[in-house]
């Protein structure tokens, strides 16, 4: 009994954790491919581009931590919502394999500009004091950080469900991922919320970018390192559906935790050889019977 | 797959790049062994293109059979079998097994879903090669790898001269049984699937059991370069199986032209002769080039360098 | 021609018949699509399923191409039961359908369009090589189909490039090469501009005569011209069944579907012999 208690509050802890930045980053990916039919390679730039951005604001501007990342985040969605209308708009109309190159290839120049600006090694981040620092809990000692995570997953799960279900941009939004030729003829802008829908997805992942750098380091190749996972969370959670990707990203971020806790040498096999099996249980998304 | 009409131009393609293959080795000798790489790489672009632009099978994950025809091929060898000619056929024939038993279970998928698997699955055997360092050496790789002379009498040698002839003929002799197969009935329904697959079905044609068979082949060609790629080089790495070099074979081929088999011909040389270039200058320039050329031929290019060629050659006939 | 009252129980009768189909009924989420459906066939009928939208008669036409799995009743072709056979092995017994919005393989030729179709009905479609006997028969067997459709002259044309009604013609063609022992048409004419739909009554016409032919019709005029008999399907279930003079002028499915105009449109017609 006394070994079971620490290793799951340590597998909750860090797997809930590591799950809910999985699903911040991802939710912007869910709903590229719910909205806009867009398999897009590339959405991990904009958790890197978060990431450097608020690490390297405060020695470049002199300010504080938290006036970084809202600048980053005023910076990311702006990029975003041009990028989408000038680039990954254009990829609606494409074949599955067409927009796979295209993001792809944006991935690509992406990351090489990244190396140029600031090389190729792993960016040393180091979080503010308020965030950092252990507590005691069950004669363990865990990082505050990870709390921290967690709260601010919560915090954006609230915001989430407010938005989309309390607000009439929420409903109206919904309205175009469940009927766009609908919501047209009703002389709703669906282009505008596409693009605005776009940039939330941008700006979730940079948040995710920022506060998981502690889990996924941050470097150039993160986008294309980090793509078999974000893909195959996408994948699993269907066509659009945020609930299920929540749902599948706490699942992988419990199963690679404990996996790494019980079995260290497999490593990143043990959540692959799942998704693998899930993938071909129900290709659909896992939970397609739902809503 | 088009007809008669456009094969002579596919032809006179296709023996211009023969002779500048053969030339090269003349004109060229330094490069022999810069040479045989792309040449190998050229016979996996080859397998893929078939895979991609002929099946109609998005996948991100081909270097898996790169990679496992590699590894067998490298541990043949230091297990005492050192006869390349069957080192290479063994090699393949392994990989092809493999992707008939993937096959039969991936192959009821398509879009998104088969690309997050093939992906997966090479992402799974890449993490299992790099733990299981028994078997592949881990990061350190398969070394002292040797190989008998070829038909007992054409020695390895560390300059290319063997190397670069050796691949050459294999690609040929692939190149030739590619051809076959597109041009032949079952090339001819392989394309029904890949235009209509459902219309296929109702043609009376067992359309899972013919991709399975296709992804096989395929898989059985990538196989036969990795295992050339272990003879030429008489060493094995893990970047065989990673996802890099899956995305760079689809590259290549897209860039070359996917829907004509001689598309890989002409996109692998051009890719890697950019890779090699740029990357002199600076080792992440060639992801910006790459990547810009990615969207060039997603967005104006389509049809690749093969698809250029068509229409100007052919003026503004439709594809 | 064919017994509207069919039962189960004239076994004699029933294994001769080119389709039929026993009791089928299909549900989709609590909405009951088709509803205890009984249908005959011989070889050689000229049938058409008749029904206003949402009738059912797609999901019928899946049912017996084997795309939709029923949740009771039978599907049988001369005395074999298709109910648990795949699509191919339909196909193979000789059950083939075209389709109602056209479905072809848009980036190859007309002429490779109707090859697959022929390779596969002559069983050589997974060689690697043909010999030059099965070459030659191969060869006069497309022309043959091209030429009863007229649309040689378009067989090196990529049928995405072709006008509309002459798709129509390359499914026929396909259908045709298939050598259909029972054929289920759907729409024939559906998108077709009234300047060319006598190039496909024409082809219509040509279809050989003991294949039994089931046609699904919006198209009264073509259903006239073509159609013995008549099955109507209101709401997933059979209302009337029979020669086409006598179920178009029955009071019921005058009331239920043609409306006045229909009736009286229909009503001068000789009957179909």
């Amino acid at each position: 009994m006394d070994q079971i208690t620490p290793a799951a509050s340590f597998i909750l802890l860090y797997g809930v954790s590591y799950g809910i930045v999985l699903f911040v980053i991802s939710i912007g990916l869910v709903l590229t491919l719910g909205l806009m039919r867009v398999v897009n390679l590339a959405h991990g730039v904009f958790a890197v581009l978060g990431g450097y951005l608020a690490f390297n604001l405060p020695s470049l501007l002199g300010i504080g931590f938290l006036a970084s990342v809202f600048i980053t985040l005023v910076l990311v969605l702006l990029v975003s919502f041009v990028l989408e209308r000038v680039f990954f708009r254009r990829l609606f109309g494409m074949t599955e394999l067409e927009q796979v190159l295209a993001t792809i290839g944006f991935c690509f120049a992406f990351i090489a500009l990244l190396t140029f600006a600031f090389g190729p090694n792993v960016l040393a981040t180091k979080y503010p004091e308020w965030m950092s620092g252990n507590f005691s809990l069950l004669g363990r000692q865990f990082p505050f950080y990870r709390v921290f995570v967690m709260a601010c997953g919560l915090v954006i799960l609230l915001a989430l469900w407010l938005l989309f279900d309390h607000t009439n941009f929420g409903a109206t939004l919904r309205a175009c991922v469940d009927n766009q030729s609908m919501a047209k003829a009703t002389g709703i802008n669906v282009n505008w919320y596409f693009s605005v829908a776009f940039a939330i997805g941008a700006g979730l992942a940079a948040i995710g970018g920022i506060v998981g750098a502690g889990m996924l380091p941050l470097e150039p190749l993160y986008p294309f390192k980090h793509l078999p996972l974000f893909l195959t969370i996408v994948a699993l959670s269907g066509f659009g559906n945020i609930k299920a990707s929540l749902v599948v990203s706490l699942v992988v971020g419990l199963v690679d935790t404990a996996g790494r806790y019980f079995v260290p040498e497999l490593g990143a096999f043990t959540v692959f050889t799942l998704l693998v099996i899930l993938v071909l249980w129900r290709p659909q998304g896992l939970l397609a019977g739902w809503k | 797959m088009k007809l008669e009409k456009d094969g002579s131009l596919r032809e006179r393609v296709g023996m211009i790049w023969w002779v500048a293959a053969l030339a090269a080795y003349f004109i060229f000798p330094d490069y022999r062994g810069f040479g045989a790489s792309v040449l190998v790489m050229t016979l996996f672009a080859l397998s893929f293109g078939l895979a991609l632009g002929f099946a109609g099978i998005i996948s991100l994950g081909h270097a898996l059979y790169f990679g496992v025809g590699a590894y067998v091929a490298g541990r043949m060898a230091l297990a005492g079998w050192q006869e390349p000619i069957s080192g290479v056929l063994i090699a393949g024939f392994v990989t092809g097994v493999l992707a008939i038993v993937i096959g039969f279970v991936i192959l009821r998928l398509n879009g998104l879903p088969l690309l997050m698997v093939t992906m997966a699955l090479s992402v799974i055997v890449f993490e299992a090669a790099n733990k299981a360092t028994g078997i592949t050496g881990g990061d350190d790789g398969l070394v002292g790898i040797s190989f008998k002379p070829v038909l007992g009498i054409f020695n390895w040698t560390l300059d290319g001269n063997l190397q670069y002839l050796y691949t050459l003929a294999w690609l040929a002799l692939v190149f030739f049984i590619a051809r076959r197969v597109v041009s032949s009935p079952y090339g001819l329904s392989m394309a029904g699937i890949r235009e209509n697959p459902l219309r296929m079905k109702l043609l009376g044609a067992p359309v899972l059991r013919r991709l399975v068979v296709m992804y096989s082949l395929c898989a059985a060609f990538a196989g036969i370069a990795g295992a050339l790629l272990t003879q030429n080089t008489a060493f094995v790495g893990l970047q065989v199986l990673s996802l890099e070099t899956s995305v760079d074979v689809l590259v290549m081929v897209v860039l070359g032209g996917t829907f004509s088999i001689y598309g890989a011909l002409l996109g692998a040389p051009v890719y890697l002769i950019v890779k090699y270039v740029t990357q002199q200058w600076n080792p992440f320039y060639w992801m910006l080039v790459i990547g810009v050329l990615l969207m060039g031929v997603t967005f104006f290019f389509k049809g690749g360098i093969a698809g250029w060629l068509t229409r100007i050659f052919q003026g503004g006939r439709t594809e | 021609m064919v017994d509207p009252d069919l039962s189960r129980g004239s076994d004699r009768m029933t294994s001769m018949l080119a389709l039929e189909l026993r009791g089928l009924s299909k549900t989709f989420g609590g909405l009951q699509v088709t509803h205890d459906v009984n249908l005959g066939l011989a070889s050689g009928a000229r049938h058409a399923l008749i029904g206003p939208n949402g009738a059912g008669k797609s999901t019928l036409v899946g049912l017996i191409s084997g795309a939709i799995e029923p949740d009771s009743g039978e599907v049988m072709s001369f005395g074999h039961e298709l109910t648990r056979l795949s699509l191919q092995d339909r196909v193979k017994l000789g059950l083939v359908r075209s389709f109602q919005i056209t479905s072809l393989f848009p980036k190859l030729s007309v002429l490779e369009n109707v090859q697959l179709a022929v390779n596969e009905n002559t069983a050589v479609a997974d060689r690697l090589w043909l010999g030059m006997n099965d070459l030659l028969e191969q060869r006069e067997r497309c022309r043959e189909v091209l030429a009863e459709l007229q649309i040689v002259e378009q067989s090196g044309i990529p049928v995405e490039n072709l006008s509309y009604g002459k798709q129509r013609l390359v499914e026929i063609a396909i259908v045709l090469a298939l050598k259909p022992r029972v054929l289920l048409l759907d729409e024939p004419a559906a998108g077709i501009p009234s300047t060319e739909t006598n190039l496909l009554l024409t082809a219509l016409h040509k279809l050989p005569s003991d294949t039994a032919i089931l046609m699904i019709e919006h198209d009264m005029k073509l259903v006239r011209e073509f159609c013995a008999d008549v099955t109507v399907l209101v709401s997933g279930k059979v209302l009337a069944s029979g020669k086409s003079g006598d179920v178009m002028n029955s009071e019921t499915v005058r009331d239920v579907y043609l409306g006045r105009s229909g009736h009286e449109r229909f009503k001068g017609v000789k009957e179909h012999v």
